[in-house]
């Protein structure tokens, strides 16, 4: 047998595509499965000096995008869930290791208690309503137009807040100063647009520190109604994470170690 | 031939290589890396030198980060010095003396059973032989991972990574199912277990931080215990070239071919004949002045 025929014996070996639903586009789309190569970045998004949630996040979208067999869709950041639960149990099978919340520190803490991905998406409202897609909030003379962000926006601020934040892992407490400067990011990726009177400023036309810059300037009014609408993502995100078990709600744990078997 | 060539001890193969000898011109290099607390350059430097010195070239992509913290050990025991000295003061400001002998260091981590290469089933009796890092830098991550996969087998027919150009490589690497990453983190932890507590040197109790250098393939600490084998003080090392080119009357081109132990030779049978003419001259001049006269 020559090393071609070893390498196309290899190639052979690629999984079948899966076909998953993404909310965004409301219909269901082909996946490649995740590889090796996808599976050693996930679990380098948990090592040190990457702020962890959002470097998966990261990871996640980079994968999506990739994997997608169709080419220039979209995607918003609530599609993420579902590919990457579909992703999860094409390899690594549909049984999950749930956790609780511990009610004093607030910590999610392992149980003995396994659910079935295939059950708990079955049982969730995956259509997107359009009040989580887009809104416009007018506030006297000023019009933001709201935005649930695609994973190509997310990915741009995820990587700014990364490269300017991760400093702070270093210092003692840094994981509070890290979450209260993430909030800034945050905002940048819903805001679509400022306009006062005539003048339209473009979010996505600008740099993250300008952004930043911009938001700092707006009404505590006006964050609190962007907030709203980010609530009302998260909130519908959030779905996933929480698995009914025996009436009783547990939650899976998105973090590099989702990504193995149980 | 136009060269002298050594047998060195490559554990992965279990054998003898035949290599070009280790001369000045490399060391003053290596002394550079090290001085500039450079190691990914060490690193990459010894690569260069282990490639270029190799004679059995069939053998030149086959080595892991081990064969090349021995190759690099035998090349410090047989071309410049078998003797790792560290000197150290006390607390009385005394000054104590530690050494050990690099052959018997070498002998003792070869012998040991690490684990460094393994093979996992993909499907279908398509295996892929694993292996520690090649590098003896690890920058990341990354450096492990990339380096572990060495090739893909099917039956007797071996297709390695390496010979693969980037885009072939990674089709081959998007083809592995994410879930077979689980059996090569558990190389690695085998791998890890298999040295633990694996020192380089044995207990001593006169410099106890040397008791915490551990064989360990997947972090720095093989590229870090050979720049304590090769430190030398660069400035000391270029007085002894001062010397030797224009004391000695070497060409530098003929100390840079000289093996470092070969120059240390000359240097010495330099030194003893100064010694001795600065003997005789003594005697001339004793003989000049004519004999003491002893006092009273």
């Amino acid at each position: 047998m020559s090393s071609e025929a070893v390498l196309q014996k290899i190639l052979d070996l690629q999984a079948k595509n899966i076909s998953v639903f993404v909310p965004s586009q409301n219909r269901n789309i082909e996946f490649k499965p995740l590889n090796i190569r996808q599976q050693k970045d996930i679990i380098k998004s948990s090592l040190d000096k990457n702020i962890p949630g959002i470097s998966l996040n990261t990871v996640l979208n980079d994968i999506i995008t990739e994997n997608c067999v169709e080419k220039n869709i979209n995607f918003l950041v609530f599609d993420r869930l579902n590919v990457a639960f579909n992703l999860r149990k094409n390899i690594f099978g549909d049984k999950i290791k749930l956790t609780k919340v511990n009610e004093e520190t607030g910590d999610d803490e392992d149980t003995n208690v396994f659910g079935s991905l295939e059950q708990h998406l079955t049982s969730l409202n995956l259509i997107a309503n359009p009040d989580i897609i887009s809104k416009n909030i007018t506030v006297d003379t000023l019009k933001i137009e709201v935005k649930t962000p695609t994973l190509s926006t997310d990915n741009k601020a995820n990587k700014e807040a990364q490269k300017n934040l991760s400093h702070l892992l270093e210092k003692d407490n840094g994981i509070k100063d890290i979450i209260s400067e993430l909030f800034v990011y945050e905002l940048t990726k819903f805001i679509d647009s400022i306009t006062v009177g005539e003048d339209k400023l473009n979010f996505r036309e600008l740099t993250i520190s300008q952004q930043i810059k911009a938001i700092e300037t707006l009404p505590a009014n006006v964050n609190k109604e962007i907030m709203n609408f980010v609530e009302k993502v998260r909130d519908y995100e959030k779905q996933y994470q929480v698995f009914k078990v025996n009436g009783k709600d547990f939650n899976v744990t998105i973090d590099a170690s989702f990504f193995s078997s149980e | 031939m136009d060269s002298f060539y050594i047998n060195l001890y490559v554990p992965s193969l279990d054998k003898k290589l035949r290599f070009k000898e280790f001369n000045n011109l490399l060391l003053i290099n290596v002394l550079k890396f090290i001085t500039n607390k450079d190691s990914k350059g060490f690193s990459n430097y010894i690569d260069y030198v282990i490639d270029k010195n190799l004679l059995d070239r069939e053998y030149k992509d086959s080595f892991d980060c081990f064969d090349k913290l021995i190759i690099m050990l035998q090349y410090k025991a047989v071309n410049i010095n078998q003797e790792l000295k560290f000197v150290i003061k006390n607390e009385d400001k005394k000054e104590a003396s530690l050494s050990y002998n690099l052959f018997n260091i070498i002998k003792e981590i070869t012998e040991k059973n690490f684990i460094t290469k393994t093979e996992i089933e993909l499907n279908n009796s398509v295996y892929i032989g694993l292996s520690i890092p090649k590098s003896l830098y690890i920058e990341n991550f990354d450096t492990i991972f990339s380096e572990c996969l060495m090739y893909i087998r099917h039956g007797e027919d071996r297709v390695y990574l390496n010979s693969l150009p980037l885009d072939e490589k990674n089709k081959v690497l998007d083809s592995i199912s994410g879930d077979n990453l689980n059996k090569v983190i558990s190389f690695f932890d085998t791998s890890n277990n298999s040295t633990k507590n694996a020192a380089f040197m044995s207990e001593n109790t006169k410099l106890p931080e040397l008791n915490t250098l551990k064989v360990n393939f997947f972090n720095n600490s093989l590229i870090s215990f050979l720049e304590l084998v090769y430190h030398e003080n660069l400035l000391s090392y270029f007085e002894f070239i001062y010397v030797m080119v224009n004391k000695v009357k070497l060409k530098l081109d003929e100390f840079y071919n000289l093996v470092p132990s070969e120059s240390l030779l000359l240097y010495n049978m330099f030194k003893k004949d100064v010694e001795e003419q600065n003997k005789e001259i003594e005697q001339i001049g004793k003989k000049d002045k004519g004999p003491t006269i002893a006092k009273p």
